[in-house]
């Protein structure tokens, strides 16, 4: 039951989520099983509710590629500066006239953005020594707090509303959401996913140390870039259409881990269903508790996901050492 | 019969094209006109630095235009294009007010930083203060201090009657429901007008309805797509610039909670130049005048 907890908790929060809302649903449970009857259940919350779900699980298993390929537990997307490089590359788009924020081709930008932040993060650690954890998550909010510093001076300098606000790339919303969107950021999960459902089992002998991974037969630097083109694929669809949304990356795979233990191919797709639910039940929040008003769903996810994190940690603290 | 299908989906579309209206309106700066008086008087003072939202045009219409030298930049006349503009109205720097030698600076309550007045009034450059206007009611109150402040209160009294015989029920065919939304793309959100707002004072000046005012607590609400939607007005009103930012029509149509009401689907929408929606000074008669034009417009 402990381990059906996050699945059942997500349907909950999905029927939840698509129940309420600012506005009144006539006959909810007729509109419901009426595709288009509803536009305001059809076009507007059902489309976000199914974004909330994507981005979460893409978040969560960027999140979770991120902690393997590293085999460190601090490493998240936005701390190896992934999300920053997802931002930068599609604000260069966009001003470019290129891409529009939500379109396929802004996250394709967004993906190699990350890609090539990521691996910018690496190279840079990896330098003088050999590839170290302290290095790494240093050098990683280093170059991410650079990337967002360019952002920020591009959506300050250039006034073009297309390439959204800083306080989009930083905090993200849900609230531009279209059915349109939904193609794009399926893609990517669903891409995403596979390559991260594909790569898990090495990421296990990967957890050993690089040593022991490479005498059982692991190609290292082929399976650490396997998963960081997950990692890319899986954060650069999502920022580039809703922005950075916090704590996700970090906590839904850490919240697995305590459940499911440290098997990665098992993580995947609890990591997923747990950081899917996070962000459903951080959105339904943060457009209904103030209604009419919305509050940024960066701002609710933090609220939400660190005290979890924070009793996790407290009740178990060595979720890591059990591997 | 295959090329039958693809004529009759083509005619759909089109028909479903068509049937769209695209009923957008336009109010710049050139389609209204202030009122002002001519008679010459003279003065209190002899250089005014105005910072408070609208006075420079107030002065303007005085027949007080020779003694600003320099303006904040919400007034946007063009008779006033060639006055320096001080500051934006928020980040006043008092080292360039003291050196244009002032004796009469003035503010309203959104001037600021509190240091720089005070370093203002430390240069013994005399400080007013009036009142500021967000509804029509208020134009005359602001107009009277205006002129008190610069000694002239008879040719105040004079403007303020003139106001007063030009602004007439423009009223609107129907009462049409309308929408004033504060947009601005790149902070993804978007502000929907309510009471207190302004735009309320000249929507309910022409008969229509203020939505936002009818059902909302604050002058601007950040508010959900879906209240959006509920509120479904027939109109949205918005400013120029912030239709911009959102990528014009186009892109404000598509906004979620934009597109599933009547305005958003009949391209109902009316925008006005930023400058003078919420100017509430002696151009706001003739907008009174357009909007209704406008509103009768988009509602056909």
């Amino acid at each position: 039951m402990k381990k059906l907890a996050p699945l059942i908790a997500l349907v909950i929060a999905t029927c939840v989520a698509i129940y309420v809302g600012a506005a009144h649903i006539d006959n909810f449970w007729s509109s419901l099983f009426s595709p288009g009857s509803n536009e305001i259940l059809w076009q507007i919350r059902i489309p976000r509710v199914a974004a909330a779900l994507i981005v979460g699980a893409s978040l969560a298993l960027a999140g979770l590629m991120a902690q393997g390929a590293c085999n460190n537990a601090l490493a998240e997307p936005s701390i190896l500066g992934t999300t920053a490089g997802a931002s930068l590359a599609t604000v260069l788009a966009v001003l470019t006239g290129t891409v529009q924020v939500g379109s396929v081709a802004a996250i394709a930008c967004g993906a190699i953005g990350a890609l090539l932040a990521t691996s910018l993060t690496f190279k840079l650690a990896n330098l003088r020594t050999q590839l170290s954890s302290f290095a790494l998550i240093i050098v990683g909010i280093a170059v991410s707090a650079t990337i967002t510093a360019i952002v920020g001076l591009l959506s300050a300098m250039v006034t073009r509303a297309d390439a959204r606000s800083i306080s989009f790339w930083n905090f993200g919303s849900m609230a531009l959401i279209t059915r349109e969107n939904l193609i794009g950021i399926s893609l990517t999960a669903l891409v995403g996913g596979a390559i991260a459902w594909k790569v898990s089992p090495s990421l296990d002998r990967l957890s050993l140390g690089d040593a022991t991974a490479f005498h059982m037969g692991i190609d290292v630097p082929r399976v650490r870039l396997i998963a960081l083109i997950a990692l890319s694929v899986l954060a650069g669809g999502a920022v580039s259409t809703v922005g950075s949304i916090a704590f996700i990356g970090l906590a839904a795979p850490h919240i697995a881990r305590f459940i499911y233990g440290p098997i990665h191919r098992n993580l995947v797709v609890h990591t997923a269903v747990i950081g899917a639910m996070l962000v459903v039940v951080a959105d339904t929040l943060a457009r209904t508790i103030a209604q009419p008003n919305e509050l940024p769903i960066g701002l609710v996810t933090s609220l939400l996901g660190a005290p979890v994190l924070i009793a996790l940690v407290t009740v178990k603290n060595n979720v890591w050492k059990t591997q | 019969m295959k090329k039958l299908a693809v004529i009759a989906v083509v005619l759909a579309l089109t028909g479903c094209a068509n049937s769209q209206t695209h009923s957008t309106h336009s109010i710049s700066q050139n389609n209204v006109t202030a009122i002002s008086v001519d008679a010459s008087t003279q003065f209190s003072v002899k250089r005014v630095v105005v910072l408070a939202n609208g006075v420079a045009e107030i002065m303007n219409s005085l027949n007080a235009r020779s003694i600003i030298v320099g303006r904040d930049i919400s007034s946007s006349e063009s008779a006033l294009s060639d006055i320096p503009i001080v500051t934006s109205g928020h980040q006043v720097i008092s080292e360039k007010v003291i050196g244009l030698n002032p004796d009469l600076v003035i503010i309203d309550a959104s001037t600021g930083p509190k240091s720089a007045i005070d370093q203002i009034k430390s240069a013994g450059i005399t400080v007013v203060q009036t009142p500021e206007s967000w509804t029509l009611a208020d134009i005359a109150v602001k107009v009277s201090a205006v002129a008190s402040a610069i000694g002239a209160p008879a040719q105040g009294d004079l403007l303020n009657q003139a106001i007063k015989a030009q602004i007439q029920s423009s009223t609107v065919a129907k009462k049409p429901r309308i929408a004033f939304l504060y947009l601005r793309g790149t902070s993804s959100i978007y502000l929907i007008g309510g009471p207190g707002s302004g735009a309320d004072s000249l929507i309910s000046a022409i008969g229509a309805v203020d939505v936002g005012a009818a059902t909302l607590p604050n002058p601007f609400n950040t508010l959900t797509a879906e209240t959006l939607a509920t509120l479904n007005p027939d109109i949205i009103l918005v400013m120029t610039k912030g239709l911009e930012s959102v990528g014009g029509i186009t892109g404000l149509v598509k906004l979620p909670g934009v597109a599933q009401t009547q305005a958003g689907k009949n391209h109902a929408v009316i925008d006005v130049d930023d400058s003078l929606l919420l100017s509430f000074g002696p151009r706001t008669p003739s907008l009174v005048n357009a909007l209704a034009a406008a509103v009768n417009s988009v509602g056909k």
